[in-house]
């Protein structure tokens, strides 16, 4: 017996596996593997890949607050104002698309979530090889368009085109930054090698807001155009002692004008592949609401049609990438910040009005000769805030026989289609009103409210006509343009006068553009020594280099575009750094409230806020980080 | 014999650190274990924050805490299996035949992955063969608060209400009208002028506890037996609303069974069986009891009673609970009265063990067996009802002011329908061991051991996440190696190889290796003279390695998985026409990290034991501590790397070391009187080498260098002077700027440590001692003369610090209470004292004064008279029918007196002054054996 219990208690022992006894878990637990199991869960993942893209409509997190463009009460303060006024720092950083902020993630974790697709994507058991690159090529454009808004913002940037394991140790961990130029190589190489993979372009109905050639192809015009831009092309002015570790320049020091030549040669190819997909300048073709029908014979009013529609229309044919996630039903759409308060409706809630286009903005719209106002020899420059009566004559954009500013008067069609101004008029709520903004007046500031325009003005551009606001569901939906057509027509014009100087490619480019808003071409403009007070300023590669940017900034005006156009054409300083104007809206009188008064600082400290900063928690950590200068 | 792991030792032949405790010192008059830890042995860090029956577990840690990880409790072990704290906590001290905690690395190698914490391991009594013998122990015990609170009475209160609301705003109007303050001075209509001292409408001022034990050993030389039955009632300082037929006091009773039965089945083999059963049942308040305490502080005298009471209550059969205006203010009494809860659980455990010596193979080797099932369940049903509750309101009409009752919210006449709560768990444990000593030459002694051991532990948690409700495994081979020569010189290498579940299977298992030296300088030849005094000069030193695999919680294992939510809506995106092709994505909540295994301590430890004269016995130890691999979040990974969530892993280094000493003396003297003097002293003290933080910025914020429960703070100046004094200081918080945190003379001033020009977070520096106390120490005597004996009992606890929060205690914020110590020193524009312990008052938070500073921190620092006990045995009669029966009364004090530089609570208490209070305890006791 005693020797039984030996042998019984070898033979536990040897019975025993051990392995097998600590392996506990079952299988099938959630695993970041089953995520690249099938289609169905590896198109979790490829949604993720697109969560991280930039929501411009919404209110909070949006860039398009960030200019001197508009305003907002103090109350009222988003990120992108808050910046403006130069309230950012390097211990907490405004709109930080490096660490994240309100609603964004950090785009490092858009670009893992990329990188993780890429890696894993060959091992989904259920998708042909050609979808699955269709599907990485997704990912690639993605990572290349994440890398790029990270560059716009910070500059040089770590390249990740691999994730680090999570192993990796602290000094691997702590990556360095790469040169602009290696940036932008690296990025452009990743959309061509992404194109080859993608769709042509996708229409089908399920899918719109996924990324095709076209769109590939066009984002290339945007990132070659930035590069070749004087902030990222030769900029020794502010950069000749931003160095690495090695004494290597992050920003290239020496002007390169081919440069240009290649931003100009991949606008073509996109432009190319766009009009050959179906895409053309946006025209209005549906039929005017009724009390629209007889206004809309006039040109001013159909241009204002085709201009305004060209933004909320959804899924247009010069839509050439639209955001097809906006922000939902929710009150922190950007839409309801701007949207005027109805003053017959029972119910506003979704009616915030108080994002107001400054007295900038205004003045930046052409004259009705295509000119800028103080360009314009028929144009009253000096007694621009005179009021005076309107005729008969401007009463399809302006009320007959009522007084406004000569500043409304005369101006283009887009001036009219998206700024609200006193005594015009704003198709809205599904209606149109006789705007009256003179405190106590029917649309303006009613006592002592928070939410009020605080220059006099209201934002037509970017709110649908048809958006009611007495309820979130109530406002009308549109795919943010993320690309637009336009865009590539002036990429291209601004691209082949840098590179070419004036030549008629260019006047053809900008003209198309111009045709669409509903003012003359280029040349009729500039040439006439009746009406432009620099002749044919366009003729010079100075003078059209001018006039290409302002068609710019006022054909992409409230769209996001602006703060980094002003910089990369080193003229931010220029801009941002005046105070902010409006009217007095607090004032009953004509007089009182036609007075200009400020209503808001814009700060800028060149060179330092060309770059944003990376938050000190992030240096304090990756050592091998280098701020940018000034911070 | 000397317990030590997995078998027993001759005391002089054990190097490791080892001390055991006489387990009658753990006696005293709670039916908590843990309460009577602090101060007995030498190495034990422990102190009690809470005396709520039931859940006031003392904190304890062996040689300190050495880590900041997720655990730093030790492996506790009841007669070789692991069990819990509450387990420990329940034992009956009259049924522990030994209590010892080992320290270091040989004393604890062979626990392997479990024993970096050191380990607690007690064994139960065995029957003795021979005639029966039974004890009956009864006990009945006062119990009170060591200290309580004091509050302002409804007039001071409402006078310094008013006065605080014009203390930051001269034109305020006041909030008590003097009508209201005449009011309650001179009616005597409780109802409309309530002035409640809620402390003494909640709570009695003692409590009665009860406690019987009967045990009976004996048997023949087959089996012999130790029986054990205990019961005990513990009861809370709670009171009961009349109107219920429920009863919301704490009230607990214990039963609890003990049988060890040993048989010896032949001439070598022998068979163990032990099996205990712990029965409890709960009854308390619904809502928290220490909430309760608490919750005093958080309604104040004057806003309404705890009920309104009228004639025969108006004719409703609910109470009229106050409240007012809409309701929503805290009526502690209501919360106390409204509900109660009822848990009962029990825990079986059932063991066997078979012994079996192979002498005949080799003379000393021996083979045991163990087979252990230990099963807990809890069940627990809370019910409460829905107060009513009503408000008063004035109507001022042609004769004057009058005053109506109204309802403010309606509740429920019935209790709700219970929430129910279960919980249960079954820890599984089999060993194998096979033990060989031998004595060669006389002088050549060899031992040797190896055990296999593995165990599971099974659990059933409501609600709990996948991997909570997964089984724990553990499995291991351990051994030991110990040789002598001549009883002079000592050698011993143990070794602990186990692995655990948690793991990736390349880091599964782990080898925890030690060895130790010792020299019995005493037996030497040239040490013969003096042997005379010196009785035992014996020096040892040990090194080894010991692991810890409790670094995260149950649902927190398995490292080498991912954890991924697969349908996470903020990372979900639409595509289509109309944006309605919508699909969430995924987050990482979890990396996989295969790398990640458990914690290494490297101990060292030297020691020293001597006695004289067979008298007095001393034993210290000198040790050192480098804990490495503490699993801790990775806090040097940038954002760009891209995570949606942190890493942790094996980083963390912290060192530690100390000095634990016993000094004992025993003196019988021929007149039949006897002194036994006891202390024990230990400091312990680590420092963060690498806790993961990057390098800051401000050097000041640093924790390396600094102990794991270091406080981190700014630094109080003292309260600004006036008006040119904060403009002449560093900003505070932005409080130039921002209206919500404007701050006034007589408000905190901090210095600005980093010299940046204003004071905020990275001012903080370490400040004061550490939060865990640093020096526990105690002493005692115990004398005997005839029939009388004596003993006292002190402890104490140094280099500790904790912080009083202001936000629980600022008066008058949301109406809350005021503790009359405020009203006694607090600064004012009459009296503007720099350093009044408390600042400007105000009606409303000011977040500059709560910051977490020196003037909040005070020192932990106190010395107790923890014990006393004083007996009387009756003289035995020598026949009768009382013959041979031993019969001792006894009194027991427990708590009685404290010092401490600290008034406002019991300082042990902490940061939890609040809470429900320790206890000090009036005790009468009966023991009888025969």
């Amino acid at each position: 017996m005693k020797k039984n219990i030996i042998y019984l208690a070898l033979i536990s022992f040897s019975l025993f596996s051990c392995d097998e006894y600590l392996d506990i878990v079952p299988d099938q637990t959630q695993e970041l593997d089953l995520l690249f199991d099938r289609q169905e869960s590896a198109y979790t993942a490829l949604v993720t890949c697109y969560s991280y893209l930039p929501k411009n409509d919404d209110l909070y997190s949006s860039y398009v607050t960030a200019t001197d463009a508009l305003t907002t009460p103090i109350s009222k303060e988003t990120a992108g104002i808050r910046l403006m006024k130069g309230l950012q720092s390097s211990s907490n950083p405004l709109m930080s698309y490096w660490s994240g902020y309100e609603r964004h993630g950090s785009l490092w974790r858009g670009i893992r979530s990329c990188n993780t697709l890429i890696e894993n994507m060959d091992n989904v058991v259920d998708m042909t090889q050609e979808e699955k690159d269709a599907w990485k090529a997704e990912a690639q454009f993605l990572k290349a368009f994440y890398h790029f808004t990270l560059l716009k913002y910070y500059g040089p940037i770590p390249i990740t085109d691999e994730n680090l394991p999570i192993s990796a140790n602290d000094q691997q961990v702590s990556v360095r930054r790469n040169t602009i130029d290696e940036c932008i190589t690296y990025i452009t190489e990743t959309i061509d090698s992404a194109i080859t993979n993608l769709p042509l372009r996708v229409l089908n109905n399920n899918d719109l807001g996924r990324v095709d050639q076209v769109i590939a192809k066009s984002l290339k015009s945007r990132v070659l155009l930035f590069a070749a831009s004087p902030l990222f092309n030769g900029n020794s002015e502010f950069y000749s002692g931003f160095v690495n570790e090695d004494g290597e320049h992050f920003f290239n020091q020496n002007y390169d004008i081919n440069k240009w030549e290649l931003a100009m040669n991949a606008s073509l190819d996109a432009l190319n592949t766009a009009v050959e997909q179906g895409s053309a300048l946006y025209e209005f073709t549906d039929t005017p609401p009724t009390f629209d029908t007889e206004n809309y014979e006039y040109e001013i009013v159909k241009k204002q049609y085709d201009v305004r529609f060209s933004i909320v229309d959804r899924w247009n044919n010069e839509l050439l990438w639209g955001h097809s996630n906006p922000v939902g039903t929710n009150w922190w759409q950007l839409q309801a910040g701007s949207l005027m308060k109805s003053p017959t409706s029972s119910s506003v809630e979704a009616a915030w009005q108080w994002v107001a286009p400054t007295l900038r903005s205004v003045e930046m719209y052409y004259t009705k000769n295509g000119l800028p106002i103080d360009e314009d020899l028929t144009f009253d420059y000096n007694n621009r805030y005179t009021v005076s009566n309107i005729s008969t004559s401007q009463n399809p954009y302006a009320q007959f026989a009522q007084r406004t500013a000569n500043l409304h008067l005369n101006r283009e069609p887009r001036f009219y289609a998206n700024i609200g101004f006193d005594r015009g008029y704003n198709r809205t709520w599904g209606s149109k009103w006789n705007l009256k903004m003179r405190k106590g007046e029917t649309h303006g500031r009613i006592a002592n409210t928070s939410d009020y325009l605080i220059t006099g003005y209201a934002l037509k551009k970017i709110v649908h006509p048809d958006s009611e606001g007495d309820g979130y569901d109530k406002i009308v939906q549109y795919s943010w343009p993320m690309i637009r057509l336009a865009e590539l027509y002036l990429n291209f014009a601004e691209a082949a006068n840098e590179f070419n100087g004036p030549t008629q490619e260019v006047f053809t480019m900008l003209n198309a553009v111009r045709e669409r808003a509903g003012i003359n071409t280029v040349e009729e403009a500039w040439s006439d020594g009746a009406i432009a007070a620099t002749v044919n300023k366009h003729t010079t590669q100075d003078g059209l280099r001018d006039i290409i940017r302002h068609e710019r900034l006022i054909e992409f005006a409230f769209e996001g575009h602006r703060y980094n156009d002003l910089r990369r054409w080193k003229l931010a300083e220029d801009y941002l750094n005046s105070p902010v104007k409006g009217w007095s809206v607090d004032e009953t009188t004509e007089d009182g409230f036609y007075t200009l008064r400020d209503v808001g600082n814009r700060s800028f400290n060149s060179p330092r806020d060309y770059l944003h900063p990376i938050s000190i928690n992030e240096l304090t950590i990756n050592t091998n980080l280098i701020q940018n200068p000034g911070w | 014999m000397q317990v030590v792991a997995f078998q027993k030792q001759k005391k002089n032949s054990v190097i490791g650190s080892i001390n055991t405790i006489n387990p009658s010192e753990l006696k005293i008059p709670s039916s908590n274990l843990t309460n009577s830890l602090a101060g007995r042995m030498a190495g034990m860090i422990s102190y009690q924050t809470s005396g709520e029956p039931g859940a006031d577990n003392a904190q304890f840690f062996i040689r300190g805490v050495t880590s900041f990880g997720y655990a730093n409790n030790p492996l506790i072990l009841i007669d070789g299996i692991e069990v819990s704290t509450d387990d420990l906590a329940r034992i009956e001290p009259d049924n522990i035949a030994t209590f010892s905690i080992m320290k270091d690395a040989t004393a604890t190698a062979l626990y392997g992955a479990r024993g970096a914490n050191g380990v607690i391991l007690v064994t139960t009594k065995e029957g003795k063969a021979g005639k029966a013998k039974v004890s009956f122990r009864y006990e009945n015990s006062f119990s009170s608060p060591t200290q309580t609170n004091e509050f302002l009475g409804g007039v001071d209160y409402m006078n310094m209400y008013n006065q605080a609301t014009r203390s930051r705003n001269p034109s305020a109007p006041l909030q008590y009208s003097i009508n209201k303050i005449y009011g309650t001075i001179n009616s005597d209509d409780r109802n409309i002028y309530p002035n409640v001292n809620w402390y003494n409408e909640l709570f009695k001022d003692y409590t009665l506890n009860r406690k019987a034990n009967l045990n009976v050993n004996g048997g023949g030389e087959i089996a012999q037996y130790y029986l054990s039955i205990s019961h005990n009632n513990d009861t809370g300082l709670l009171k009961v609303d009349p109107l219920n037929n429920f009863n919301n006091n704490i009230d607990i009773n214990r039963s609890n069974l003990r049988a060890n039965i040993n048989i010896n089945l032949t001439e070598t083999t022998k068979i163990k069986v032990k099996f205990y059963s712990l029965f409890e049942r709960y009854n308390g308040p619904s809502e928290s009891a220490n909430d309760i305490f608490g919750n005093v502080m958080n309604a104040n005298p004057v806003n309404f009673p705890k009920y309104y009471q009228y004639e025969d209550n108006l004719g409703y059969n609910h109470t009229l609970f106050g409240n007012k205006g809409n309701g929503g203010y805290p009526n502690p009494y209501a919360d106390m009265v409204k509900g109660y809860k009822d848990r009962f659980t029990n825990t079986i455990l059932s063991q066997v063990q078979l012994e079996q010596d192979l002498g005949f193979i080799t003379e000393g080797l021996k083979f045991r067996g163990l087979a252990s099932v230990r099963t807990y369940a809890e069940n627990e049903n809370k019910r409460s009802y829905n107060p009513f509750y009503y408000g008063t309101a004035e109507l001022e009409t042609e004769e004057g002011l009058l005053y109506y009752l109204y309802q403010i919210s309606e509740g429920t006449e019935y209790l709700n329908s219970p929430e129910i709560n279960n919980y249960s768990n079954s820890n599984f444990y089999y060993e194998f061991t096979t033990e060989y000593n031998r004595i060669f030459e006389e002088k050549h002694e060899i031992g040797g051991l190896l055990v296999f051991n593995f165990s599971e532990s099974l659990n059933t948690i409501s609600g709990s996440s996948d991997f909570a409700s997964l089984p724990s495994r553990n499995m291991g081979v351990s051994g030991r190696f110990s040789y002598n020569f001549d009883s002079r010189y000592y050698a011993e290498f143990n070794f602990g190889y186990n692995g655990s579940e948690k793991f990736a299977q390349d880091n599964r298992f782990g080898f925890f290796p030690s060895v130790g030296f010792g020299w019995i300088a005493s037996n030497e030849k040239w040490f013969e003279e003096m042997n005379s005094s010196i009785t035992l000069l014996k020096f040892k030193i040990t090194n080894g390695k010991v692991g810890n695999d409790a670094i995260s919680s149950a649902s927190d294992r398995f490292f080498y998985l991912s954890d991924v939510n697969l349908n996470y809506g903020d990372n979900g995106y639409s595509w289509g026409l109309d944006y309605n092709n919508y699909t969430s994505g995924y987050l990482i909540d979890r990396y996989s990290n295969p790398n990640v295994t458990w914690e290494v301590a490297e101990k060292t430890n030297f020691g020293l034991e001597l006695e004289i004269n067979k008298a007095l016995n001393l034993q210290v130890d000198y040790f050192t501590e480098h804990r490495t691999q503490i699993y801790m979040e990775r806090n040097y990974i940038p954002e760009s790397m891209g995570l949606t969530t942190g890493i942790s892993s094996n980083l963390g280094e912290v060192k530690s070391k100390g000095v634990d000493a016993s000094i004992d003396y025993n003196q019988a003297f021929s007149s039949g009187l006897f002194i036994t003097g006891r202390a024990n002293f230990t400091y312990a003290t680590n420092e963060i080498i690498l806790n993961g933080d990057p390098i800051y910025e401000f050097d000041n914020l640093s924790r390396i260098g600094y102990p794991v429960n270091q406080p981190f703070g700014l630094i109080a100046e003292r309260l600004f002077i006036d008006a040119e004094d904060i403009a002449n200081s560093p900003e505070q918080f932005n409080g130039f700027s921002s209206s919500s945190n404007a701050y006034l003379p007589g408000d905190i001033k901090y210095t600005d440590l980093n010299g940046d020009g204003v004071v905020n977070e990275n001012d903080m520096t370490a400040i004061g001692s550490p939060q865990v106390p640093e020096i526990i120490y105690g002493f005692g005597i115990s004398a005997g003369y005839r029939d009388f004996d004596l003993s006292i009992f002190m402890q104490g606890a140094a280099k500790v610090s904790f912080f009083i929060n202001p936000n629980d205690i600022s008066p008058f914020v949301n109406e809350r209470n005021a503790l009359s110590v405020i009203a006694n020193n607090y600064w004012s524009e009459n009296n503007p004292n720099p350093n009044a312990f408390w600042p400007r008052l105000s009606t409303y938070e000011i977040s500059n004064n709560n910051q977490q500073s020196t003037w909040w921190q005070r020192e932990g620092d106190f010395l107790r008279l923890k014990n006393i006990e004083f007996g009387y045995t009756l003289p035995e009669k020598a026949s009768g029918i009382f013959s041979g029966l031993n019969t001792r009364i006894y009194f027991t004090g427990l708590n009685l007196v404290t010092f401490s530089k600290f008034d406002l609570w019991d300082t042990e208490m902490g940061g939890n002054g609040l809470g429900y209070p320790p206890q000090k305890i009036y005790n009468l006791g009966l023991q009888v054996k025969f």
